[in-house]
């Protein structure tokens, strides 16, 4: 191949390096007003009554909306698949507060400024409600959501928004059959995307009264049908525009600026824009859902697995988007690695009066493989054995089905699913070369500073399967370039690019031929957007399609044009046998204006029944200091299958990135909250992301295999490298030390109190 | 808001004269994140920027005397604090971030009076003295008798601290700070201590602790008992008597304590170790 797997630097590498008005706030338009929102201080509240003349008051205020001035209309934020499997329990303006934090009313001004001073002079007076932050009393606590209207909830009255079972052949009965029976709680805390660029909508109308929204989202063509759903105003007066993005991780898969942004341009006809603040971005937008994992693992007596029973009980906060496929995808990944006939899963998601969980990259796999590859170190340890051979021996192997994807889809019931490709065994075989796992020396047992080494493992999927779809557009110009429109979203992941290099491959140009345009609702076809590691995979699929039919065409044009029949492609142009050639750039500008005259263009559409697992093995070192409880990670060897590699260099980029993500979850990022449940580390002061100075030695590598089922073999790597860091931490933290933690993070003081 | 930014100290006491209420702004990596936080602005903001005469360090056999306005970054980098002030030299390095302490100063530090402070631990150390200046008088005084609470200083009006004056001495010196990532974190614990052995004794010993108690204390219990015996094992009795920490975000009480009696006896026993 000439350009896949090849070294491609980005298609907007240099005006993103060269600080060109790329993003949202980049722009901006003349007469435009700025938006404040009010948020409630009250974890639970009725409003009884909103008095906003003092604050109309203020010269400059133009607008101040509430829930007086909507219909109570109740929707998801979730932007995924139609219709959507979150419950929809969400008003744009609520009469009800459900968290400190949840949105009261929002003030357009003449300026930032006068928009911050008039949401104080706003009074509202609350009646308020019993709060509840725990979700293990979620259930027993009063309704957060009893109003009729809203649908998709599973059980109103006992909090639950969502909830799954799933199972096959007969756990129970294995497990009295089993040589061995372990068992684990695992939970994890709300952690935050902590991107760098907040949440920013600009809306306006143009010249023929349409809607132009151009927002900092993941889900163009989802913020369109929300938008208009919301704010009932037509899809086809609506124009959503994605600039470049800095950085989503799932946050920017929701529609939260939008239709705020939107319901103002509405109403005042003037352009607004709305941006976040880095606090509202901690409390006000979305986090990585807090679940407590309950496993019991039944071994035969050659240590094989005979069955796993899983409860997932998930924090949604107060509301649900993406609460029941976000457990639906822990669910699926705690049974997609190891093989065995017998497993049942059950999970709940609750609400509580907390900050709203949603997507956010590895969407519930995180919290699985924490979970499972802990319990497998333990397992390990317990018997005796070598964690990797352990793994090992329980791989899926080629050609298994992988029963938990019929038993369980993403909301749905699933479509049957196979093993096409795993490298999984290859990469665990690989990081344990490279992180020198067999010639490891622990340190002296009476060292302050203790050593440790662990690995784990984990898989994730490339799309939803029977449920995303992509499309792509291509068109031919005179001088042998081409136009790629595509409705896929490059969030600063480097899509763009990867699926210029597939359509620079079918087309047999060089990558700087192609010109590529993506994510505008007007002018790119359809994307379900980019989420579920799904755009090399899904979104590549129908470039490669849409490419294949336009090089169909070419060829046809070089026929006719030369005359001959055998004709093939060689360097841009159309030779046939004889030796008689045409050049793409002739051939094209023949083609518009003067023989068979027509444009060169073709569309594709894709979408997959399979989800092909990448896989991930990943190996840790880390130093414990016995006097703080101060853990070092040292060094992370992380390698991955991710089918054949479309991008060496952003693919290595998407694991180096996803290792802070991963570390910052497992040592040091917990959102903390005080009794009345504000929370209480709005900023990087004091929620730890990882620094330059804490990052470790890291090396990655990947085992290519051929995925049968996706374009050029390529499988996803944008979510799978974030799962196993932390259990590969966590389980060397116990190598270290003897300190098991089984509930992040794991802080200093944590580890210091079960030394003692 | 008024925004003031005398060019001179003189300019400064005049300005004095006519405004009561002000707020004096020098690196702002305290104060201005505060007001993007919520603290409310004040009526008069004085910017000491343009006083070069407060950013000087000054050298004599006997001392060291330091203008307030002397960021991080100058003091990590001047010789005489990396010769004579090593626990100070080394709080430098621990201190935020590389780009913090290209703003921040040591008068700022000393006045934003932190309990975690991490320049003050080996300033009360090293027996540091503050001279504050006022129009007409200035006077010289302990640093512990101006810092009085968490965020409180006891500066009269139309005073400010010009400089910190550090006695050159032969004592060997060290800092040590817990914080909860490699950079950018606020100290759970940190100390500073000032020695000097003679064979296996202290001749001197003064031993300060931050994030421990609502300012910088002195662990005199423990200087005593190692003042005596220098071998001694700590533990938290020895300590208990000076501190009085509270649980926070980034740790509790307890382990506050812990920390720190681990975290002492570590370094003692280097010291002890010492040729």
């Amino acid at each position: 191949m000439k350009v896949i797997g090849k070294k491609t630097p980005r298609v907007d590498g240099v005006a993103l390096a060269t600080g060109k008005p790329v993003f949202t706030d980049d722009v901006s338009v003349a007469d435009t007003v700025f938006i404040k929102i009010l948020r409630s201080p009250h974890a639970h509240a009725k409003i009884v009554e909103i008095d906003k003349s003092e604050a109309m008051g203020i010269s400059g205020v133009v607008t101040i909306l509430t829930h007086e001035d909507f219909p109570a209309h109740y929707y998801t934020t979730a932007g995924q698949g139609y219709p959507e499997p979150s419950p929809r329990d969400t008003r744009i303006l609520d009469s009800t507060v459900r968290f400190v934090g949840d949105e009261v009313a929002i003030v357009a001004a003449e300026t930032n400024e006068i928009a911050e001073k008039s949401i104080e002079k706003i009074i509202v007076k609350y009646e308020i409600l019993p709060a509840n932050f725990e979700m293990e009393k979620a259930t027993e606590s009063s309704s957060l959501h009893p109003e009729s209207g809203k649908t998709g909830i599973y059980n109103t009255q006992k909090n639950m928004a969502s909830h799954l079972e799933a199972e096959i052949g007969d756990a129970e009965k294995a497990f009295s059959e089993s040589e061995h029976i372990f068992e684990g709680t695992y939970s994890t805390p709300f952690v935050q995307h902590a991107q760098i660029e907040p949440h920013i909508t600009l809306t306006w109308l143009d010249e023929n009264g349409r809607l132009n929204v151009r927002t900092a989202t993941q889900v163009p063509f989802h913020v369109r049908r929300i938008v208009a759903e919301v704010t009932n105003f037509p899809i086809s007066k609506i124009r959503v525009i994605k600039p470049r993005i800095g950085g989503g991780f799932g946050g920017k898969q929701e529609i939260l600026t939008e239709t705020l942004c939107s319901a103002i341009t509405l109403k005042t006809g003037r352009p607004a824009r709305l941006e976040l603040t880095r606090e509202e971005e901690f409390y006000a937008t979305r986090s990585r859902h807090p679940q407590k994992i309950s496993l019991k693992i039944g071994l035969d007596e050659n240590q094989k697995i005979t069955a796993m029973t899983a409860n997932i009980l998930e924090n949604c906060g107060a509301y649900g988007p993406h609460a029941l496929t976000v457990m639906s995808v822990t669910a699926q990944k705690l049974f997609s690695i190891y093989k065995m006939q017998n497993f049942k899963v059950v999970g709940n998601a609750v609400y509580t009066n907390l900050p709203i969980a949603a997507a956010y990259r590895g969407y519930g796999a995180p919290q699985a493989f924490f979970a499972l590859e802990s319990l497998m170190d333990e397992i390990a340890t317990e018997l005796g054995i070598c964690p990797i051979e352990f793994r090992k021996k329980n791989l899926f192997e080629l050609g298994d089905e992988l029963p938990i994807m019929r038993a369980l889809g993403e909301g749905r019931e699933g479509f049957k699913a196979f093993v096409n490709s795993n490298g999984l065994a290859e990469c665990m075989e690989k990081g344990r070369k490279l992180i020198g796992w067999d010639e490891f020396q622990q340190s002296d047992k009476n060292s302050p500073i203790q050593r440790g080494i662990g690995v784990a493992t984990s898989a994730q999927g490339s799309g939803i399967a029977g449920i995303d779809m992509a499309s792509a557009f291509i068109k031919m110009n005179e001088d042998g370039s081409f136009n790629l429109l595509v409705g896929a979203t490059d969030l600063g992941t480097g899509s763009d690019t990867a699926l210029a290099q597939i359509a620079a491959e079918v087309l047999c140009v060089a990558v700087e031929k192609i010109i590529v345009y993506s994510s505008d609702t007007d002018l790119t076809p359809f994307d379900t957007g980019a989420y579920a590691s799904s755009t090399t995979y899904v979104s590549g699929g129908a470039v490669k399609k849409a490419a294949e039919k336009v090089i169909e065409q070419i060829l046809e044009q070089g026929q006719k044009f030369l005359n001959l029949e055998n004709v093939k492609i060689e360097n841009e142009f159309v030779i046939a046998e004889t030796g008689d050639k045409i050049s793409f750039k002739d051939l094209c500008t023949k083609s518009f204006y003067t023989e068979n005259q027509m444009q060169i263009m073709a569309e594709a559409s894709n979408m997959s029944f399979d989800s092909p697992q990448p896989f991930n093995a990943t190996f840790a070192i880390v130093e414990v200091d016995t006097e703080t409880g101060f853990v070092t990670v040292g060094k992370i060897v992380s390698i991955t299958d991710a089918g054949k590699i479309i991008n060496p260099q952003m693919s290595e980029g998407q694991v180096e990135g996803s290792i802070p993500q991963s570390l910052g979850m497992v040592l040091s990022e917990f959102m903390t909250f005080d009794e009345n449940g504000k929370m209480t580390n709005t900023n990087f002061d004091d929620y730890h992301i990882f620094t330059s100075l804490d990052m470790p030695e890291i090396i990655v590598d990947f085992v290519e295999t051929d995925e049968p089922t996706a374009p050029f073999g390529a499988k996803a790597v944008a979510e799978i490298p974030i799962n196993a860091p932390a259990p590969a931490v966590v389980n060397a933290i116990f190598n270290a030390c003897g300190v098991r933690i089984r509930n992040l993070p794991i802080t200093p003081e944590k580890v210091m109190k079960k030394k003692i | 808001m008024n925004y003031f930014s005398p060019n001179s100290i003189s300019e400064l006491f005049n300005l004095f004269e006519s405004i009561k209420n002000y707020t004096i702004l020098v690196g702002g990596t305290d104060l201005m994140p505060g007001f993007e936080n919520g603290t409310p602005l004040p009526e008069n903001l004085i910017d000491l920027k343009n006083i070069s005469d407060l950013s000087e360090i000054r050298e004599t056999t006997e001392e060291i005397e330091i203008g307030a306005l002397t960021t991080v970054t100058e003091l990590q980098k001047n010789l005489v604090i990396h010769k004579y002030f090593n626990a100070l030299w080394q709080a430098t390095k621990e201190f935020a971030g590389v780009q913090i302490r290209n703003r921040a100063t040591i008068g700022g530090n000393i006045c934003n009076a932190s309990p975690s402070g991490d320049l003050l631990t080996p300033l009360y150390s090293f027996g540091a003295k503050l001279k504050l200046i006022r129009s007409k008088s200035e006077r010289i005084v302990p640093i512990e008798n101006i810092i009085t609470n968490p965020g409180e200083i006891a500066l009269n009006n139309g005073e400010i601290l010009q400089s910190v004056i550090l006695p050159k001495t032969d004592f060997q010196s060290l800092f040590i700070k817990l914080g909860l990532r490699e950079s950018m974190a606020i100290s759970v614990v940190n100390f500073a201590i000032v020695y000097k052995k003679n064979c296996d004794n202290f001749e001197h010993l003064s031993i300060f602790a931050g994030a421990v108690a609502p300012t910088i204390i002195r662990l005199k219990t423990l200087e005593n008992v190692l003042l005596d015996n220098p071998k001694t094992d700590i533990t938290a009795n020895l300590i208990v008597p000076d501190i009085s920490p509270i649980s926070d975000i980034r740790a509790s009480a307890n382990y506050r304590e812990q920390v720190l009696v681990n975290l002492l006896n570590n370094e003692v026993r280097r010291m002890n170790d010492e040729q």
